[in-house]
């Protein structure tokens, strides 16, 4: 209970306590007024119903304040039993620490942000492993002739930098004349082999010209191959 | 004397209000999206394609019918495979998609082409993995081949595999 609800309470048991000490003293006036004896000894008083109605308005008063301090008693324990709980998570940083990561509402302009950085992170870890792969010699030569053809053929506007096989990716890198060359590159190469295998894009913006990287996938072979295969709907 | 486990008890009343044992593993975040009905790539495709209940069919006994079918989301999202339904009635010719995961911007972050493997009278399903780049949208171009001997081909749907981050 809050040290407020403890001062009222206080309050009511010491209204209580004045009533009472009242209570006993009519009643004790009112034993001694009730001995015929000592009755006429009492001075001013000689009316006995007077005291016995006194008497009964105090009881009853007594008894509605006993009745009004378990009620606020009553209701000030129920108000702490609901407060705590929903107190107890926001203030402890423990507690807080374990709520389901649901409630916790992103920045909307974390995406885009965070997007870039995991697309950044994969071609990173993917061109990791393509300059760790031993090279198909055989592979490599015929696809560095396809990627020749498909650049002096079918991309205008984008001039290749560099390329290289290894066993199961290709390595590409091309600049662009102009940005309407660089935004036109994959629809020109992806239907073309050996880009129709499957190719990861990584734009270099900041390069004068511009510069996109591109991963090209061997047939057969997935950028992925550790992921497990999904089942469908 | 024990202490009564208050913090366990929030922590189980906060995930009973906000729903949140739906969540599990991130498979269990992974979700497919469907595709809407395809489109034509050009007002010359427009002319040989027509619709039923079995998807887009092309209607031409000489030119292949190009479509393009995509979606798009509110948020990134990693792309994990890309499939299609499709009926190939064409001997000489596969039904083949290429589908592009695209940035906000529309710049292409990752391709994969995929093919039906001959040809019949049966439905086929066919998978595109990708390598799991994030993106905002991923659009599928298909090409359908002509009608061979009567006998139509069709591509029924096809359908993004993506967890939301």
């Amino acid at each position: 209970m809050k040290p407020a609800d403890n001062s009222t309470a206080i309050a009511l048991g010491a209204a209580l306590l004045c009533v009472g000490t009242l209570v006993f003293q009519v009643a004790t006036t009112h034993h001694r007024s009730s001995d015929p004896k000592r009755l006429a000894s009492v001075p001013g008083v000689d009316d006995r119903a007077e005291l016995e109605s006194k008497f009964s308005a105090l009881q009853k008063q007594m008894s509605q304040l006993r009745q009004a301090t378990r009620e606020l008693q009553a209701a000030e324990t129920a108000r702490a039993e609901q407060a705590e709980p929903s107190l107890t998570p926001v203030v402890d940083p423990g507690a807080a620490a374990e709520l389901p990561a649901e409630i916790d509402l992103p920045d909307p302009r974390a995406p885009l942000v965070s997007a870039k950085v995991r697309n950044r992170d994969l071609v990173g870890r993917l061109e990791a492993q393509f300059f760790s792969e031993d090279v198909d010699a055989e592979w490599r030569q015929e696809t560095l002739q396809q990627v020749q053809r498909v650049f002096e053929t079918s991309a205008p506007g984008s001039r290749l930098l560099e390329a290289d096989c290894a066993t199961t990716m290709c390595r590409v890198v091309v600049a662009h004349d102009t940005e309407e060359a660089r935004k036109g590159l994959a629809m020109q190469v992806t239907k073309m082999e050996p880009f129709i295998q499957g190719v990861l894009f990584d734009y270099d913006l900041e390069q004068r010209p511009s510069r996109t990287t591109m991963l090209v996938r061997r047939a057969g072979h997935d950028f992925v191959a550790a992921r497990a295969q999904h089942s469908g709907p | 004397m024990t202490k009564f486990p208050m913090r366990a008890v929030c922590v189980l009343a906060v995930s009973v209000l906000t729903g949140s044992f739906t969540r599990g593993s991130d498979a269990a975040n992974e979700w497919w999206s469907q595709n809407g009905t395809c489109q034509p790539a050009t007002t010359a495709d427009a002319s040989l394609i027509s619709y039923s209940h079995y998807g887009i069919q092309n209607n031409s006994t000489t030119t292949t019918a190009n479509v393009a079918c995509g979606t798009v989301h509110p948020a990134s999202v990693t792309v994990f495979e890309v499939l299609m339904n499709a009926y190939d009635r064409n001997t000489s010719s596969n039904l083949c998609c290429t589908a592009y995961a695209s940035d906000i911007d529309g710049d292409v972050l990752e391709s994969s082409t995929f093919c039906t493997a001959g040809s019949g009278a049966n439905h086929q399903q066919v998978y595109a993995n990708f390598s799991d780049p994030s993106a905002y949208g991923v659009t599928v171009f298909c090409s359908i081949p002509p009608k061979q001997s009567g006998s139509l081909s069709h591509l029924v749907r096809t359908m993004v595999l993506t967890n939301m981050h």
